[in-house]
């Protein structure tokens, strides 16, 4: 007895020290400084904000992101009883710049329709993955009962499914809604100047038309949307989370279609990929991609290692606050940390775009740990009954068990960084220092071969992570 | 080691769980703790585990308080109810987990693991499987070896048997009661079962509605509950025939020429013993005979008891 109180006292010291520090930093990373850069870029001196003219935008923004989630959660149900999870979540991890140019690529004008389609291509297999992990705990023998009764499949939808299903619809909703607000790249590219998202308005009032107080309002407005949102999102994911005991229905079809309509705009690459000769634009983006792949590497290597480590081991008060980040725009991470490095001397680079990804790259990997480790609480109890403090169940429990989930989930924080123009528009700097942000750039160049080709090795990239993933996950 | 369990209560969203709960439960004996669903008793063992906190109240071992101490530093162990054994780990290497932690290493980890395993029924063929690859039986004694490991001062135990068929759980309630004697162990065992609890306790602490309703050797209790409630848990309770507030086990009823009159409404054999319904004056009462009853339904019987048997209580219980 005496030998274990030992030990164990030796090992519980340290990491609470551990955990107080790295508590103090995610503060400061993901909250502290982004707020002191949106208190900046608002004390800073400029013209009139043009609050109509915000208003507008914020309203049409709106208006466009409410429409295409409630298209996303209908397309949502057939999708998810048709295509695995696996796949569902490699469209989700297809770069949104990638989806963009693939919808011009397939003949749509710049505008509304291009913009509609790139979107729900990730939208609706987001919001089907989100419904299918609330499909695993479907409550079957309510189903056999009700059709015992004579209910029909209509109305057993009615009474059954859809009150199961609600809370992934409310949080599938929410996170489309708020995926469509924060895209400035969609509606940069796809949109061509006809779509504005309140994303892409903070872009060029910062980078463009140098007006930091309009962007500090911007920023604002989508900080009060994302702070209620990101509550929804913990309380939705710690919903799913909950009762695993049902059972899935049987796959259906109609949701095949609803597949071919996601991955239309990347098959519509494949041709000019391939057609077009090798150039200069290629040679130039090139040169970016080593660059890029350590920065997404590295904050996909600190975001899993330290959204799981929280996911884990802190309680579920905790939610809103791990998964602000991810309700939160990469835009604003990008704007509010470009000022605040640019007050400090730190200029633009791949050190600020991992700095400024890395808050989103935690959420993601909580989000994902928090999931995959709801049935092993059990498990973490019996550990520490057995005498196990932190260190010893990081060690024997959590490092064998939820291996194999940190790395799928760094594979998606690294697909995720890669294809980022989001944050890493403001804070690679001029010309662009990452793979996506210069892709963007090289395509309003007119290098109108290179574009698609690489945007279709992007749009390959979660293919190849999730082939990794699987050769890892095999024993 | 004694356990003290000191005005403990927990509230869970506005509901109390526990409610002033006090009982002192000496070292070395076999305490089962009994009640229906939601009367806390899980609770109960959770907070002596540290998984959870009490609102108020204290917990001592040997007079010292033990409820700042994580889970992981209390000299108790617990038997879970699903068994929660580590599922990447063989069943040897589960068995191993406490003793490692001790540091514990080598050819001594090894024949200790033997020797528990050994304790509790299995051979060292068993301990290269892994969890998923054992039966439910041997997953509950791999989980009851694994609790021993760490050589707790107290062993908790949440419903360890009610996940076991029939005769599964007799031959490891035999088990459980033969380790515990042997090792000198306290144990703590949670239940709604009362024959589970009757045939292990030394000591039964019933709970109703996080509420101490009754402390003492089973047996006392099972004869003369000190309420309707603590009678109806630990056993079943029929009208004494022909009165209206008293009651009576139905194997102290009797069926014998020229006792109460009553009509049977139906018979069933148990197995080990027979049921009686009989429709009597004052309503319906069952009787609990050894053999067959011979008689048949709609026959004209008398029932007879003793009046030692019969027991009354308090209207407020």
């Amino acid at each position: 007895m005496r030998g274990r109180t030992l030990h164990s006292r030796a090992v519980s010291l340290s990491p609470t020290a551990l955990a107080r520090a790295a508590n103090a930093v995610w503060w400061v990373v993901a909250f502290g400084v982004p707020l002191a850069g949106v208190v900046s870029l608002a004390a800073a001196p400029g013209a009139a904000v043009g609050g109509s003219a915000l208003l507008a935008v914020g309203a049409d923004s709106v208006a466009l992101g409410a429409a295409l989630a409630v298209v996303a959660l209908a397309l949502a149900y057939p999708l998810a009883r048709a295509v695995s999870a696996p796949w569902l979540l490699t469209c989700v991890m297809i770069a949104p710049l990638a989806r963009a140019i693939g919808a011009l690529q397939l003949g749509l004008a710049p505008g509304t329709g291009a913009f509609a389609l790139a979107r729900l291509a990730g939208d609706a297999p987001l919001a089907a993955l989100l419904l299918r992990v609330r499909l695993r705990s479907r409550p079957q023998s309510w189903l056999d009962a009700a059709a015992d009764l004579g209910a029909g499949p209509w109305r057993r939808f009615r009474a059954i499914e859809w009150p199961h299903l609600r809370p992934a619809y409310a949080v599938a909703g929410a996170l489309v809604l708020l995926l469509g607000l924060g895209d400035a790249t969609t509606a940069a590219v796809a949109g061509g100047g006809k779509r504005y998202t309140l994303a892409l308005a903070l872009r060029e009032a910062v980078l463009l038309d140098a007006h930091p107080r309009r962007a500090a309002v911007i920023a604002g407005m989508l900080i009060a949307v994302a702070v209620p949102c990101a509550w929804a999102l913990a309380r939705g994911l710690r919903e799913a989370a909950r009762g695993r005991s049902g059972r899935e229905g049987r796959p259906g079809r109609a949701g095949l279609g609803v597949l071919a309509l996601c991955v239309l705009p990347i098959a519509a690459l494949i041709g000019p990929a391939l057609a077009w000769p090798w150039s200069a634009g290629d040679e130039l983006l090139l040169s970016q991609v080593p660059a890029t792949l350590a920065s997404a590497g590295v904050a996909a290597i600190l975001g899993a290692g330290l959204g799981c480590a929280a996911g884990l081991g802190l309680p579920p008060r905790w939610g809103p606050t791990m998964l602000l980040p991810l309700a939160l725009p990469p835009a604003v991470y990008g704007a509010a940390w470009l000022t605040v490095a640019q007050r400090l001397g730190w200029g633009p680079g791949d050190g600020l775009t991992v700095v400024a990804l890395l808050p989103g790259q935690v959420a993601i990997a909580y989000a994902g740990a928090v999931l995959a480790a709801a049935d092993a609480e059990k498990l973490a109890d019996s550990a520490r009954d057995l005498g196990a403090g932190l260190a010893a169940r990081a060690r024997w429990l959590w490092w064998p068990l939820m291996a194999p989930t940190g790395v799928a989930l760094a594979l998606v924080a690294f697909a995720y960084a890669v294809g980022d123009a989001g944050a890493s528009a403001f804070t690679s700097g001029p010309g662009g220092s990452t793979l996506a942000v210069g892709l963007e750039i090289v395509g309003r160049g007119g290098e109108v071969g290179v574009v698609p080709r690489w945007a279709l090795g992007l749009a390959s990239l979660p293919l190849l992570l999730a082939g990794l993933a699987g050769l890892i996950r095999r024993p | 080691m004694t356990l003290a369990l000191q005005r403990i209560g927990k509230t869970y969203a506005g509901r109390r769980a526990l409610d002033d709960v006090s009982v002192e439960l000496p070292s070395s004996r076999y305490t089962c703790v009994m009640g229906s669903s939601g009367s806390g008793k899980t609770t109960l063992l959770r907070i002596v585990a540290g998984f959870e906190r009490q609102d108020a109240g204290t917990v001592r071992l040997d007079g010292e308080a033990i409820d700042r101490l994580p889970a992981e530093r209390r000299p108790v162990h617990t038997l879970f109810q699903d068994y929660a054994l580590f599922p990447h780990l063989s069943a040897a290497d589960n068995v191993a987990f406490a003793p490692r932690l001790l540091g514990i290493r080598g050819a001594e980890l090894g024949r200790k693991v033997a020797r528990l395993l050994a304790d509790v029924g299995l051979d060292m063929s068993k301990g290269s499987r892994k969890p998923a690859a054992l039966s439910g039986g041997e997953q509950q004694r791999v989980a009851l070896a694994r609790a021993l490991a760490g050589e707790p001062r107290w062993l908790l135990l949440d419903e360890p048997l009610a996940a076991l068929d029939r005769p599964l759980r007799a031959e490891l309630r035999r088990l459980l009661r033969t380790v515990q004697r042997e090792r000198g162990l306290g144990c703590l065992h949670v239940t709604h079962d009362p024959e589970e609890a009757l045939a292990l306790a030394d000591t039964l602490v019933v709970l109703g509605e996080g509420r101490l309703l009754a402390v003492g050797a089973p047996q006392a209790l099972y004869e003369r509950p000190p309420s309707l409630t603590v009678g109806r848990l630990l056993g079943e309770l029929t009208l004494v025939p022909g009165a209206a507030e008293e009651w009576i086990r139905p194997e102290h009823l009797r069926i014998a020429a020229g006792g109460a009159p009553g009509r049977v409404r139906s018979t069933a054999c148990l197995g080990d013993r027979w049921e009686v319904e009989v429709e009597v004056q004052s309503g319906a009462c069952v009787v609990r005979c050894p053999g067959p009853p011979g008689c048949a339904a709609g026959d004209a019987i008398g029932l007879a008891w003793d009046a030692s048997h019969v027991l009354r209580f308090a209207r407020a219980s």
